[in-house]
């Protein structure tokens, strides 16, 4: 073809293209505009009939050049090269396999109720770590496993920038367990921060005097009545805050059950626990606990986040929102603390109980996400991100965006709010945090928020211990980070983030 | 009676009812007419619903026409700048950058095409005839000849004829002005290395 040769089907695409330019303003564009849409809408295409869930992010990527078809191409073929050798170097072994003979396969193999084919990650571990008891993994004196990739280091606040030790916690070792916690992970410590001075900073309860000011009776009072409101919502009506799931798999003789929480733990359910502690004088544990979010935008030009992330964390108006900014350790003491009252509420019955209350295995969550099925991508109630023009999760995407190029944006919102009808589920009162309540995007199990809404803290079970990482996005993430077998958007570093929330996981020991 | 706005105002409400409304349909049109892809027709789709329920408060909508009409136009302001990040029409034309633009699609700012076979094409479309004009244009979005027909007010069954004489006249005309500008290169050419035209 010379150059410069206009043929037909390229001539088709520049009028295409020509009606896209097309300035929709003059009068005569906008009738032709009219009725070309008229005409777009009036007829049944075909492709309209496509459903959703056929549509898979990653042919967004496949479609980005020709490149990425010959990558593909080369690794279709070498997994199958290497699939024909592993058959082929296992006919020919003398060997005989566990399944060859029958018995039941190794326990290292997840077994097909709750196996989830990852796309990015590798195999998440086996469901027998369902049986263990949870206490294992909070206390002991293991050593710290210096052999981990740096992903998985964790920054651990020290009172007084000192390693707590065994000898420096309090009465009931909820500081020892902090660092244990972190020992018994398996997470390498490479950092230790400071507490920040409760006088320097903008600390959720205030200043030095406020944090150590005493609590009236009338407040003790009223705390008391909400520990026992929260125990009869989770311990005296069976767990109504959490939802049972029963894991079985007869292939493997695998039969567990476990109960997660509906939604993530809430600022109002946190603010208790953090209420306990000092009401009991545990300062330290407390400091240890209590949000952080004066170490999260610390750049002045992020002054309105940081000043709305403090009130985020301290109304009452956001008392049912996740709660968010608590440090790996803070959300351990938060279980060992719940695992404490659900106990002693049941001794008040006269009923002995042992419980594990502690963060779930990622096994674990990605079974109550997906229902324990392999085409549920996302963990909402369809196992899709959106249908039928509705959101299913809170996400990036989903949340509204506002064009306002000046910080006008929270009247705007705080008007529009008031005038529609039906208030967004995204409660959105600044550009800064979009949480969503607990229920507000329903998952399976009676469960909510599973994807979108906090990146919720996981345990992963690996030879040389657990490790920490986040899971299932949240409220700024891509919907690519949303789904149930999506690598860690936070590459394995779990910390004080208004990005990171969690929920915990009771096991009844006996 | 509930309006538009009654509806549009609630927003998950709203969101569903556009979907069903004219959503399905604005994937088809993308996907049929310019074969983008369809993870990405949805994005679209979606996006463009909920800018419309954004901002539904600051038009007033006659009819559903209106508004389909109004989500159309969103609709393919949004596909143009799609294609042009997708760099699935580079030979053809140089789309404008309003990525992160806070306005709507009324405000846009339209620049000419920089790619010289759009801007030929442009120009040979304003010699047309109107009804010309409207004809290759909306052919080109895969509108009937019965609708097109309706809509200039030429018998049905000359369109294809009249479609495909102007499509050739149009072609002819660009590739000679295309021959034109490429001729001062060739006689440099000629020039410097001594070479000439049998």
């Amino acid at each position: 073809m010379q150059p410069g040769n206009i043929n037909n089907h390229e001539l088709d695409d520049l009028l295409k293209t020509s009606f896209l330019e097309l300035d929709a303003n003059s009068e005569e564009n906008s009738e032709l505009m009219d009725k070309v849409s008229a005409s777009v809408f009036a007829r049944e295409w075909p492709e309209s009939q496509l459903k959703e869930s056929k549509a898979p992010s990653s042919k967004v990527l496949i479609s980005k050049g020709p490149w990425i078809w010959y990558l593909s191409a080369c690794l279709l073929v070498l997994g199958l090269s290497y699939g024909a050798w592993a058959y082929y170097k296992h006919e020919g072994s003398e060997a005989t396999s566990a399944s060859a003979k029958g018995e039941v396969p190794s326990a290292n193999n997840l077994p097909a109720a709750a196996s989830i084919q990852p796309d990015n990650v590798a195999a998440a571990g086996d469901m027998t770590a369902l049986s263990d008891k949870a206490s294992e993994n909070n206390t002991g004196s293991k050593s710290i496993q210096s052999e981990l990739e740096p992903a998985h280091n964790i920054v651990v606040y020290m009172p007084g920038n000192k390693q707590a030790t065994g000898s420096e916690a309090s009465d009931n070792n909820l500081v020892a367990s902090a660092v244990s916690y972190s020992v018994s992970t398996g997470t390498q410590v490479t950092d230790t921060l400071p507490y920040p001075s409760p006088g320097s900073t903008d600390s959720i309860m205030g200043t030095q005097g406020e944090v150590a000011a005493q609590f009236t009776e009338k407040e003790k009072q009223e705390h008391d009545k909400n520990i026992q409101q929260m125990l009869d919502n989770i311990a005296g009506l069976r767990f109504q805050d959490y939802s049972k799931i029963s894991v079985e798999d007869k292939n493997l003789n695998i039969n567990t059950e476990f109960f997660l929480k509906r939604g993530e733990v809430t600022n109002k359910q946190y603010k208790l626990f953090l209420n306990d502690l000092l009401i009991h004088g545990k300062k330290i544990e407390y400091e240890i606990a209590r949000p952080k979010p004066e170490l999260i935008w610390t750049d002045a030009k992020d002054r309105n986040n940081k000043n709305f992330l403090v009130q985020y964390l301290k109304k009452s108006s956001y008392d049912d929102y996740p709660v968010v900014c608590i440090s790996p350790e803070g959300m351990e003491m938060y279980c060992q603390w719940l695992k404490q009252e659900i106990e002693g509420y049941y001794k008040r019955n006269g009923r002995t109980v042992s419980l594990s209350v502690r963060l779930p295995y990622d096994t674990e969550w990605k079974y109550a996400a997906s229902e324990g099925k392999r085409n549920h991508r996302y963990g909402t109630e369809k196992g899709k991100i959106r249908s039928k023009g509705i959101y299913l999760a809170n996400f990036s995407e989903a949340q509204r965006k506002f064009v306002a190029e000046k910080d006008t944006v929270l009247a705007v919102d705080l008007k529009k709010k008031k005038e529609s009808k039906d208030v967004p589920v995204t409660h959105r009162l600044s550009k800064n945090i979009f949480t969503a309540k607990e229920g507000d995007y329903p998952s399976y199990f009676n469960l909510s928020n599973m994807s979108g809404n906090v990146s919720e803290v996981v345990m992963v079970k690996g030879d040389k211990g657990n490790t920490l990482r986040t899971i299932g996005g949240n409220w700024n993430s891509q919907k690519a980070f949303l789904k149930i077998n999506a690598p860690d958007e936070f590459g394995g570093k779990v910390y004080a983030s208004p990005y990171i929330g969690f929920r915990p996981v009771i096991m009844i020991n006996n | 009676m509930q309006t538009i706005r009654d509806i549009l105002g609630e927003r998950n409400r709203g969101a569903e009812w556009l979907y069903q409304q004219f959503g399905r349909k604005l994937l088809g049109y993308a996907l049929h007419v310019y074969h983008i892809n369809e993870d990405a027709g949805w994005d679209l789709v979606y996006k463009t619903i909920y800018r419309v329920i954004d901002i539904h408060e600051d038009y007033e909508f006659e009819n559903e026409q209106k508004l389909g009409s109004f989500m159309f136009k969103m609709f393919i302001n949004y596909l143009k700048n799609h294609l042009r990040d997708e760099k699935t029409r580079t030979n053809h034309a140089t789309f404008i950058s309003i990525e992160g633009s806070k306005k709507d699609f009324a405000e846009r700012i339209d620049k000419p095409s920089q790619n010289p076979k759009m801007q030929l094409l442009n120009e040979e479309l304003t010699k047309l005839e109107d009804w010309q004009r409207i004809l290759l244009l909306m052919r080109s979005q895969d509108v009937s000849y019965a609708e097109i027909a309706a809509y200039v007010n030429k018998p049905e069954s000359q369109l294809k004829v009249y479609y495909q004489r102007l499509k050739n006249r149009i072609g002819e005309a660009m590739q000679k002005r295309l021959s034109e500008q490429e001729k001062p290169a060739e006689a440099q050419f000629a020039i410097a290395t001594g070479h000439t035209k049998s």
